[in-house]
């Protein structure tokens, strides 16, 4: 090579040591690359929020399910309709029990020998609980199926309270009854086979209902409903043949409402199990 | 993100058939003619029905084995609703408020005022316009501030000031949450839209981005005044909308090449994407 030309080429690098050692910026120290991490960390926050999802959890604004609620909640929707309707139907019951002859009405007369009480309360039952059922408008039965509670909790709720109206007014209609004809003094009523009776009949009657709605749905419900219904007029009438005593009688009505009761119950531990309104019915559309 | 895959689902005349959806946070829309299968989508999103077959997963988690979590993060507007008409407006929700398992009822004094209700809170649903009951419908699903929205056709009966209300409170509320409406009217969703899906005989025709909806398009739309003559001319086919102007008739329509002269190309509007991806099928 040229000896000029390397010569030409140190001064060169001499010359432009110094402005180049000028020009460089020194690289940052520790402290300089943290203050930067530290001033950026916001923005990497933002965008590590933005990508990440967030897990689902259950609603925060929801609280547990709970009967409680949910009986209070649909008795406040339902209240106004079901108690002017109960106590129109129970009034009248009442009116029409003559106090002197308590097992004869001034409707019916001696038509129906054990009155008229186990004879409409369940026929109430089945019809409030039709009443009570759900919407009838699909949109509405939708909107009414979305809920966090175990769908069929809902409808149970709603059965639950339709039944606990029912019984109680017709246990305050017992009771009016029950006094009037103390206070006629004619014939003394047997109180406890008198609400035994109806009671028995009625819890059966919605504890069948009950148990067919969760397993094959609402028209079998009230199929189920009729059938024990209808079922109980032919016990009640063989029963008059063959000359039933009055406390097997009362036995016979003692384990209705036994067993009404325990199907009532099942069907509560079947409707918190029950995952979709399918369930309802078997393969029943919302 | 809700992911549906093999979804398999019997519609009236066809089945809902859908290989793989992803449906994102945000506001999606979702277009279709009558009977596409939106509103059998909606039902399954709102685990109203399950999938005859094939999976959605929303967030990981499926309806089989979640569904009372789920369901407390899903709010639902049907098409067709009909309200208990004996309730006022606020018995009403505090009614579907309880059933939803919402007991704070700050809440529901909070939409009555997003949405205008507060005059009408004591007033039964039977005396209230279809504009009004469809808000209280449109309110009762927002009851449990639920991170996924389904909507069906939301904007029905509304007039032009109620839509607007919903569509800017729906479009604030999807940040961070995940909106799906199905509508039939797209232009007034514009610039709230996050993405679009659109949806034909039990198909998903396109998925995607609101950009993407509006960019790849085969034709382009051209806007105008021309003369009468010309407009004869117009194929039906081609075109979106005309009227008639001083200086002859004012049309948009669509074409590959300008059709005539005095026309200019105009941005497409996601309502002109639809029309010219519609035509094309």
């Amino acid at each position: 090579m040229n000896p000029s030309i390397d010569k030409e080429l140190e001064k060169l690098e001499q010359d432009l040591r110094e402005p180049l050692r000028q020009a460089v910026l020194p690289p940052p120290s520790p402290s300089e690359t943290a203050a930067l991490i530290a001033a950026l960390q916001p923005e990497f926050d933002a965008l590590k929020a933005a990508a990440v999802v967030p897990a689902l959890d259950f609603n925060p604004q929801v609280e547990a399910p709970s009967l409680r609620k949910l009986l209070w909640s649909q008795f406040r929707v339902n209240r106004k309709s079901l108690i002017l309707s109960g106590s129109a139907v129970f009034l009248m019951l009442i009116l029409l029990v003559d106090p002197q002859r308590p097992f004869r009405t001034f409707l019916l007369g001696d038509a129906i020998p054990s009155g008229l009480f186990p004879v409409i309360t369940p026929l109430m039952l089945i019809a409030s609980m039709l009443f009570s059922y759900r919407s009838w408008d699909r949109g509405m039965r939708a909107v009414e199926s979305i809920t966090p509670y175990p769908p069929a909790l809902v409808i149970y709720s709603r059965m639950l309270m339709v039944i606990g109206l029912v019984v109680s007014w017709a246990l305050l209609s017992s009771l009016i009854v029950g006094l009037r004809v103390t206070a006629a003094g004619e014939v003394s009523m047997p109180f406890i086979p008198f609400l035994l009776q109806w009671l028995g009949i009625s819890m059966f009657t919605a504890g069948a209902a009950m148990y067919v709605l969760f397993r094959k749905g609402m028209t079998l419900a009230c199929v189920a409903a009729s059938v024990v219904y209808i079922l109980w007029f032919v016990i009640e009438d063989q029963s008059r043949l063959h000359g039933w005593t009055a406390s097997s009688r009362t036995m016979a009505d003692g384990l209705m409402l036994i067993a009404g009761t325990l199907l009532i119950l099942r069907s509560y531990y079947r409707s918190r199990h029950l995952k979709m309104n399918d369930g309802l019915g078997g393969g029943e559309r919302v | 993100m809700i992911v549906l895959e093999n979804v398999c689902q019997p519609l009236g005349e066809f089945t809902l058939q859908i290989g793989r959806l992803r449906i994102h946070r945000g506001l999606t829309l979702m277009v279709g003619p009558n009977g596409a299968g939106k509103t059998t989508l909606l039902e399954l999103l709102a685990t109203l029905q399950m999938p005859r077959r094939g999976s959605i997963l929303y967030h990981q988690r499926s309806a089989a084995e979640d569904l009372p979590l789920l369901r407390s993060q899903i709010g639902y507007v049907p098409a067709e609703i009909e309200l208990y008409e004996e309730m006022t407006v606020y018995k009403l929700l505090v009614y579907l408020a309880e059933l939803k398992g919402v007991f704070r009822l700050e809440r529901v004094e909070s939409l009555l005022r997003d949405f205008r209700l507060e005059h009408s809170r004591n007033v039964k649903i039977k005396s209230l316009s279809l504009g009004v009951r469809r808000r209280i419908a449109l309110v009762q699903s927002l009851l449990a501030a639920p991170y996924f929205l389904f909507l069906d056709e939301p904007l029905n009966a509304m007039d032009s000031a109620e839509r607007k209300l919903a569509i800017s409170y729906l479009s604030r509320y999807a940040t961070g949450k995940t909106v799906l409406a199905a509508v039939h009217e797209l232009n007034e969703w514009e610039g709230a839209a996050d993405h679009i899906i659109w949806l034909g005989q039990g198909q998903v025709r396109f998925e995607g981005e609101r950009e993407r909806w509006t960019r790849e398009l085969p034709l382009k739309v051209w806007e105008g005044v021309i003369s009468q003559e010309n407009f004869d001319d117009v194929n039906d086919r081609n075109l979106i909308l005309f009227r008639e102007v001083p200086e002859g008739m004012y049309v948009r329509l669509v074409g590959k090449d300008r059709p005539f002269r005095g026309l200019t190309e105009a941005e497409p509007s996601m309502e002109d994407a639809y029309f010219i991806r519609q035509r094309g099928r």
